[in-house]
């Protein structure tokens, strides 16, 4: 079976499950599993540009949040309607991951994710102690949606997520990104600026961390700063690691297991508890699984 | 100048701290030659190559090409005039294909359009024939890491011949070879000129090599030319053999 059919099978089989269940889930779970959606997309969105461009970004969380802040804010500062809000945060989005991508790109590998890091607190500094966007508390106020209508829009959304950033990694696009990650000399010499191919999947990365950001309120009604923080980002590239570098389906599968993990280790942990659950299944992947667990699954079904 | 020279280097000199690694480089390459650099390690081969590819920036002189100066441009914009290069340690894309190794390097050097993001990959006329040039088209869907050394080199200069150069530099294209692998590869070579036209130069250590498969013969020492010939002048130059060959009269 080719590759992709492969892949577009085994994100379909769950869907159609989980479809099938949805009227008879309790309310907890389809809120879980909407959660799970948003992160997991959000991880996918990460998975590109680490997966692909190989460039570890432990600033994404400040897409995934100004995605929640501006759709919370067009919709209770300029009264935009739920729907139209979403597309607000690319104004702000678009040129700052440009701006972003300009500094970040330049100094590559170590150098790259430093500067990630520096940019992702700066701006979580700066939502944290800025009263007039909420402060600690965040922003309040935005419209959420009935849940389990909410939960279809979201599971599409992650089909044509999916689909979207599927498409571009395996197009010539995709192929040239993943030849700057295997030999970044080798392209300099074949004519390739690295820069203006490492800035395009940057700014594609952001936008669709963003997408994701930008169905958070609709769930919670509202955005946080700790979801501009780079510990969010660090979470992200453990959802990466663990579901399988570079595979995309791997992404939705971490996104999963990390966000139903820590969920479910709130109710038995102190507050942070599920970081350290995050870590511990990081650790017990790069041990046990190295590739992550989707890449792994997938050469055990073959052979 | 002289119409037939492809490239030139006037007074190049290129400075490490207080090591002067080239020293005033005056070289002229004419069109269509096989040409061979000598020299001991560290004569300064590999820096005149660095040098020229836009690697490493000049600390002095000018590099001209087709009768334009190209010294300090950034390697990329290097390439898209028509100088291509194979490097001394094997450089290539280990997890693609083959044939994605030879494409990337043949849409890249071409430009991408945006359209790229979504258009799929697609079997190019110009690809099929570069790897059938170099003897790799029965290998396309093979990693480039499962291939031998040898034919990783020969994917190696498939990758440089795709970005449609004029002038193809060979840093050791025989080096860590078996006899045979180094005569098939200079096989290899003389082939890409005859079919392609190009202009290449290559450092080599190997002298049966270099009298073999050279038209012009330069040597190095210590980021000078001492010598520039055939090669039957060069073997038969008093200072060449003293410090090259270790001969003296």
């Amino acid at each position: 079976m080719p590759r992709k059919t492969h892949s577009y099978l085994l994100l379909l089989a769950p869907i159609v499950v989980l479809l099938v269940i949805l009227p008879v889930l309790p309310h907890f779970y389809v809120f879980l599993f909407c959660t799970a959606y948003i992160f997991g997309m959000f991880a996918l969105s990460l998975d590109f540009l680490m997966g692909y461009g190989g460039m570890p970004n432990f600033g994404q969380a400040v897409f995934f949040g100004l995605g929640a802040y501006v759709v919370t804010m067009a919709q209770i500062w300029w009264h935009v309607p739920p729907i139209l809000s979403v597309i607000f945060p690319y104004a702000f989005v678009i040129p700052l991951s440009f701006a972003l991508a300009r500094v970040s790109v330049r100094g590559g590998g170590i150098y790259f994710a430093l500067i990630t890091i520096i940019w992702g607190d700066i701006t979580y500094r700066t939502f944290f102690y800025e009263w007039t966007l909420g402060g600690s508390d965040g922003l309040r106020g935005a419209t959420t949606f009935p849940l389990r209508e909410y939960y279809i829009i979201i599971l599409i959304a992650t089909v044509v997520c999916y689909v979207l950033i599927r498409k571009i990694a395996d197009s010539q696009f995709g192929m040239v990104l993943r030849a700057i990650r295997e030999n970044e000399t080798r392209m300099r010499f074949v004519g390739c600026k690295v820069e203006n191919y490492r800035m395009s999947a940057f700014v594609i990365s952001s936008c669709f961390a963003t997408f994701a950001g930008s169905l958070y309120p609709g769930l919670y009604g509202g955005a946080r700063p700790e979801l501009l923080h780079w510990a969010l980002s660090t979470l992200a590239v453990t959802m990466v690691i663990v579901g399988g570098l570079g595979s995309l389906v791997g992404a939705l599968i971490g996104g999963f297991i990390i966000t139903f993990l820590i969920e479910w280790s709130t109710s038995y942990l102190p507050m942070g508890g599920g970081y350290t659950i995050a870590g511990l299944i990081l650790v017990a992947t790069l041990l046990f699984m190295p590739k992550g667990i989707y890449p792994t699954i997938k050469r055990i079904w073959r052979s | 100048m002289k119409d037939n020279i492809i490239l030139k280097t006037i007074d190049l000199s290129k400075n490490f701290g207080s090591l002067a690694a080239l020293d005033n480089v005056n070289l002229e390459f004419e069109y269509g030659k096989i040409t061979s650099i000598i020299g001991l390690n560290g004569a300064g081969k590999t820096t005149l190559f660095n040098v020229v590819t836009g690697a490493l920036k000049a600390t002095k002189g000018k590099v001209i090409f087709e009768g334009n100066e190209i010294t300090d441009y950034p390697p990329h914009k290097i390439v898209k005039l028509g100088i291509s290069r194979v490097f001394q340690i094997t450089n290539i894309f280990p997890e693609l294909s083959v044939y994605e190794n030879v494409l990337t390097s043949f849409q890249v050097s071409r430009g991408l359009k945006l359209s790229s993001l979504f258009s799929k990959l697609k079997e190019m006329e110009g690809v099929t024939k570069i790897l059938e040039v170099l003897d790799l088209l029965d290998k396309k869907d093979l990693l480039a890491n499962q291939l031998s050394y040898g034919e990783q080199r020969r994917l190696e200069a498939a990758i440089a011949l795709a970005t449609n150069p004029k002038l193809l530099l060979m840093d050791e294209p025989t080096g860590g070879m078996t006899p045979l692998e180094s005569a098939q590869t200079m096989d290899f070579v003389k082939k890409i000129r005859d079919t392609l036209g190009l202009t290449i130069v290559f450092i080599e250590h190997d002298m049966d090599v270099v009298m073999r498969n050279s038209e012009h013969v330069v040597v190095m020492d210590k980021g000078r030319i001492i010598c520039g010939g055939t090669p039957q002048e060069v073997s038969c130059d008093g200072k060449v053999r003293e410090i090259y060959l270790g001969v003296t009269e």
